[in-house]
């Protein structure tokens, strides 16, 4: 009997190990076609016939992205608005999510904070008032533009928000017997055990920014200080009417096939931060665990 | 209470948040009556001449609007309930992975579509389910006929689920693979000890320690009922499929190509607006009644 | 009378510029909005946007200076940001649609002066010979708005064949080649392995999926089928002198019913609808095609495995007339905002850029200057205001030049210009890795004699603005279109869906765009 169960569980156990390994494969798969892309020659890339391994293999499209300075500069200018956007989102995150944590009953106006949250959660204002708003700010063609407008990330707010509710009252009770004042609640009780969480709604906000095109587009005047994913995004071939075009050189240019192995080593390189921050973060959802031991 | 006279404290913290949110979302949410005016750029917001539910009618009154809202709204809805489920499932199964090395690795890898824009993803999924494609090549070992899946009114809508899933899923598993950190690890041991197997500890323990987490997800994702995916869709639709696949988005994007028809899709936007804050004010109302979670 | 009178004004007017000059004119900054693409652009070493041999010349003759409000990639974001802020540089290049806005918000002058005193010859050689409706599409109300873009006219497709794979098969390729014929070497193409590699994995005719016929200005578009079976689709034009809308004509109805009879036929690519057809050509997959002078992927498909593409008239009818379309002749528009206090240096501005990049400064340093880009292939948008000024020739002369020079060697009476492009081929013949002088040799000694083809029948559009109902309803229209078009000839639908659309189409918004449309071009004349 004891055995056969166990035989059964292992079978299920194999099972699961390889729907995991099987769906996790299934996810590599672009990425492998985005590195095949990247080493293979101009004309391969450009033929289609490029899957999961490289034609022709090259080391060209990494070497002229070593040669042009723009995507470095690109690079840049992402990592300070991730560790700029990164931490204002982080204060305004904390601040917003620690009072609502309350109920209305210990802090007097709770809800209706909730609801202007809310609110803008669900109603933009659009692209053109929000630009004329940026302008009039003066916040235009800085790194400003593109970390204040989106400084509050509601919905991370209120994730946060709910996992301080979970915490049992009796740690903010006991502190206040102790005289602590709410600023130190927070930071000493608060934030040290919320460390999953926060890892989560972090990780959140550092790939938002980081993935974010859009903003760099319109606020941003130069290309030169375009972040990574808005210089990238102006790499793949744009949709064009060619109806609409008249110049030799240009249809030409348009014609002739994109340079796909370029903006594939582009776009891997891209992925190269993230693939080394996530790591580090997931080490905190592991932590979470001994955390909750510790509080039951 | 004693935490009552620190009233002021919450207030004070909330004070940051509440300018940002007012300047860079309240504010510009009053551009949305250009909505109901002929924008004219001159005369700005204010000044523009009123024409009332003009735009409103315009989207009704095209023979393919029913066509349009069916189409969002059927895509939009499968999106949510798979992205729910998926991800749920994956993160139960990922916990169950003892080898931390490969849970970690896995979770890594599953979150790389995500990171990827549709532009970029397009091109290999189309490869994928092209006519001498992975996917048709399956087909023919199996015996059937290879099919245009991408043209084909049957199977578009299907594949535009699917990917995205594949796509999204990894994404919410790492909130939830969270919620289960949280998890209380005495209840695991209790379980064991009243000799429940693998899967009544999934079902008695897991799944309900998730289950603030899934409410949560699940009621802001309500929210997205007429967001269908613009990226993903206009990335690999073509004409043919206009039938299954064309949504509220593709088609203001080709009205605003056409001229600069800034209040068309500001009044769409109001609309989208409205109907998924009354969803998500219901479905907030609704958790707390049958299922006593707060969410706001 | 009249005509003295104006000769006189002018003379007086020539007269008053050197004087002009000699007042030493104070510098002038104009900032600019510019769409510029990086992509696939270079600089000589040094050089940029903000620094280069156009800004130098423009500065060096009418001490103008650029200072870019932006720099944008590829579309209209900003421009669209700051019109509907209004508040815009003093010059920017929009299309049409933002000029038709512009207008209605008065927020750009005139420019109707500074026109008439500073526009280069050349510049007014391009109005008065070849684009005079590209300027009235311009003016309003006898008052020149814009520069207009004046494009290239004999942009059209026409049949490229791979000569080797028709020496391979034994076809003779004709100098002038018959629908049968294209249909036949598709099939052949298709069916006999001319890569030899021993796997069916050729195709016939790759087709455009997003227009599939209309135009004549996209690589791989069935129009030149279409036109020959008088069908004009998706523009308008004047059929026996009555106002056409092209997608909804009866000989529409039979040419798509055709093209579906060829596509169950299997001589179109069957994939066409979901792939991009630059990738077959470029990967070998197919050895025919219809394709402009300049087809760029010719270059690659000759880089990827030495495809020799020869450029072949048709197809023709009995009597050898090949039927096609001029582009829309202009979409794009240099404006000047309301707030620019120097709307005289924009159009100095556009006057000296052209002089330098077509030889035309009479100054050898500058003429240096501007072989140099030629021969590093510095492309021209790089000038501040990237207007497309063309001269109506170019295609034709172009051909003629290059072809001759190939011939002869003989450069004597040629412009520099088309000199630069003979150079390129020279380039190539000594170093075969230089793919560009291949495509001149290809793409303008050979292509553009094919376009300039005596025989060509041109339909002309007459109208490509926006009406008010167009705004409404117009992108619906053309989705019903797509979609209509691209059913019928994927077999998806029958022939009858395109009675249906018509009648659709008339009753969600054609008709009263019809009737606009008559009112503004009986308005201009």
């Amino acid at each position: 009997m004891v055995e056969s169960k166990k035989l059964s569980s292992r079978i299920v156990e194999r099972l699961i190990y390889f729907t995991v390994a099987f769906f996790s494969l299934l996810c590599l798969l672009p990425l492998l076609n985005t590195l095949a892309l990247s080493f293979s020659s101009s004309t391969m890339a450009a033929s289609g016939t490029v899957s999961f391994w490289p034609k022709q293999f090259t080391l060209a499209a990494y070497k002229a992205i070593v040669d042009e300075g723009q995507f470095f500069r690109s690079f840049a200018i992402s990592v300070e608005r991730v560790i700029l956007g990164g931490s204002i989102n982080f204060v305004m995150m904390v601040l917003a999510a620690f009072p609502l944590s309350h109920t209305e009953k210990a802090f007097k106006g709770r809800n209706a904070y909730m609801y202007v949250l809310i609110f803008t959660m669900l109603f933009h204002g659009g692209l053109i008032p929000t630009y004329i708003v940026v302008n009039k700010v003066g916040l235009m063609n800085s790194i400003w533009a593109l970390v204040l407008p989106g400084a509050v990330p509601v919905w991370n707010c209120i994730l946060l928000m709910n996992f301080f509710r979970s915490l049992p009252d009796e740690l903010e009770e006991a502190a206040y017997i102790d005289g602590a004042v709410p600023v130190q609640i927070l930071i000493r009780i608060y934030l040290p055990v919320s460390l999953p969480s926060l890892a989560t709604v972090i990780l959140f906000s550092v790939v938002g920014h980081w993935n974010e095109f859009f903003s760099g587009l319109i606020y941003i005047n130069y290309n030169k200080n375009y972040p990574l994913a808005t210089y990238i995004s102006t790499l793949v071939d744009s949709v064009k009417d060619l109806n609409m075009i008249t110049d030799p050189e240009e249809i030409e240019r348009i014609m002739k096939v994109s340079e796909r192995n370029m903006s594939s080593a582009k776009i891997f390189v891209s992925l190269i931060p993230i693939l080394c921050v996530y790591p580090f973060l997931q080490r905190y959802f592991v932590k979470g665990i001994v955390m909750g031991s510790v509080k039951g | 209470m004693r935490n009552k006279k620190y009233a002021y404290q919450y207030h004070l913290m909330l004070l940051p948040v509440m300018a940002f949110l007012l300047v860079f979302h309240i504010f510009p949410v009053f551009g949305t009556v250009i909505a109901f005016e002929k924008f004219m750029p001159a005369k700005g917001i204010f000044g523009s001449e009123w024409v009332g539910l003009k735009f409103f009618q315009q989207m009704l009154s095209m023979s393919n609007s029913w066509r349009i809202f069916r189409n969002t709204v059927i895509i939009a809805v499968w999106k949510i309930v798979m992205n729910l489920l998926v991800p749920i499932c994956f993160s139960i199964l990922l916990n169950e992975i003892t080898h931390t090395w490969f849970k970690r690795l896995s979770q890594t890898i599953i979150y790389l579509p995500h990171f990827m824009s549709w532009v970029v993803l397009a091109i290999p999924i189309m490869n994928i389910f092209s006519y001498d494609g992975v996917v048709n090549g399956l087909v023919k070992v199996l015996g059937g006929e290879p099919v245009m899946f991408l043209a084909s009114n049957t199977w578009f809508r299907p594949i535009l689920i699917i990917t995205d899933v594949w796509k999204e899923f990894g994404f919410g598993t790492i909130v939830y693979l969270a919620a289960i950190t949280g998890i209380d690890p005495a209840l695991y041991e209790a379980a064991v000890i009243d000799g429940a197997n693998r899967g009544q500890r999934m079902w008695h323990v897991t799944l309900p320690g998730m289950l603030p987490t899934i409410v949560l997800l699940a009621t802001r994702s309500l929210g997205n009922v007429l967001n269908a995916g613009f990226d993903q869709i206009f990335n690999m639709y073509i004409p043919a499929v206009y039938e299954t696949s064309d949504i509220i988005d593709t088609y203001v994007y080709r009205a605003g190509l056409l001229d600069m028809n800034y209040s068309l899709s500001t009044a769409v936007g109001f609309m989208k607006s409205v109907i998924s804050i009354v969803l998500i004010l219901t479905s907030n109302r609704l958790a707390w009644k049958y299922a006593g979670y707060r969410i706001f | 009378m009249r005509k003295l009178l104006s000769l006189l004004l002018a003379a007086a007017l020539l007269l008053t510029i050197p004087f002009a000059f000699a007042e030493e004119r104070e510098e002038v900054t104009l900032t600019m909005g510019k769409e510029f693409d990086y992509n696939g652009k270079h600089f000589l070493e040094g050089q940029s946007l903000e620094n280069n041999y156009y800004l130098d010349y423009i500065y060096d003759q009418w001490k103008v200076k650029f200072e870019y409000a932006w720099i944008e990639t590829d579309d209209y974001q900003k421009d669209s940001a700051a019109i509907a802020t209004g508040e815009l540089p003093d010059v920017m290049i929009v299309d049409q649609a933002q000029f038709t806005t512009l207008l209605e918000n008065d927020l750009i002058q005139p420019i109707t002066e500074a026109f008439e005193e500073y526009a280069t010859p050349y510049m007014k050689n391009a109005r008065d010979i070849y684009y005079i409706e590209s300027y009235d599409a311009a003016t309003v109300k006898g008052e020149l708005y814009a520069i207009p873009k004046t494009g290239v006219k004999k942009q059209h497709v026409f049949t490229w064949i791979r000569q080797d794979w028709a020496d391979k098969l034994g076809i003779e390729i004709p100098e002038l080649i018959t629908l049968d014929e294209v249909i036949e070497i598709a099939k052949r193409f298709r069916d006999e392995d001319p890569d030899g590699n021993g796997e069916n994995d050729t195709i016939g005719l790759p087709l455009d999926k997003k227009y599939i016929i209309g135009q004549t200005q996209t690589d791989y578009i069935a129009s030149p089928i279409a036109n020959l079976m008088g069908s004009y689709a998706r523009i308008w034009y004047l059929k026996d002198g009555e106002l056409t809308y092209g997608s909804v004509t009866e000989e529409t109805r039979n040419a798509l019913e055709y093209l579906a009879e060829l596509y169950a036929d299997g001589v179109f690519d069957p994939q066409f609808a979901t792939r991009d057809e630059k990738e077959v050509v470029v990967g070998g997959k197919c050895g025919i095609f219809f394709g402009a002078w300049c087809a760029g992927p010719l270059q690659n498909s000759y880089g990827f495995d030495g495809a020799d593409w020869v450029p072949v008239v048709g197809p023709v009818d009995e009597e050898g007339y090949f039927y096609t379309t001029f582009p829309v002749p202009s979409n794009e528009y240099v404006v000047v905002a309301k707030t620019c206090e120097h709307p005289e240096a924009v159009v100095q501005a556009v006057g000296a850029e052209y002089d330098f990049h077509r030889f035309l400064t009479g100054d050898p340093e500058w003429e240096a200057k501007c072989t140099e880009y030629q021969n590093e292939g510095v492309n021209w948008r790089i000038m501040p205001i990237d207007i497309q000024i063309e001269n109506g020739d170019i295609v034709a002369q172009r051909g003629i030049d290059v072809a001759h020079m190939i011939e002869t060697g003989d450069r004597t009476g040629i412009s520099l210009e088309n000199q630069s492009f003979y150079n390129a081929y020279l380039k190539w013949v000594e170093d075969p890795s230089y793919l560009t002088g291949w495509l001149r040799w290809k793409g303008m000694a050979l292509g553009c004699n094919v376009a300039n083809y005596e025989k060509n029948v041109y339909t002309s559009p007459v109208f490509w603005g926006t009406t008010a109902t167009m705004t409404e309803a117009w992108s619906n229209l053309q989705a019903m279109e797509d979609e209509t078009f691209m059913n019928i000839v994927l077999g998806n639908a029958g022939i009858e869906a395109f009675d249906e659309f018509v009648e659709k189409w008339y009753a969600e918004g054609g008709q009263t765009i019809i009737d606009e449309v008559q009112a503004y071009l009986d308005a201009r004349s």
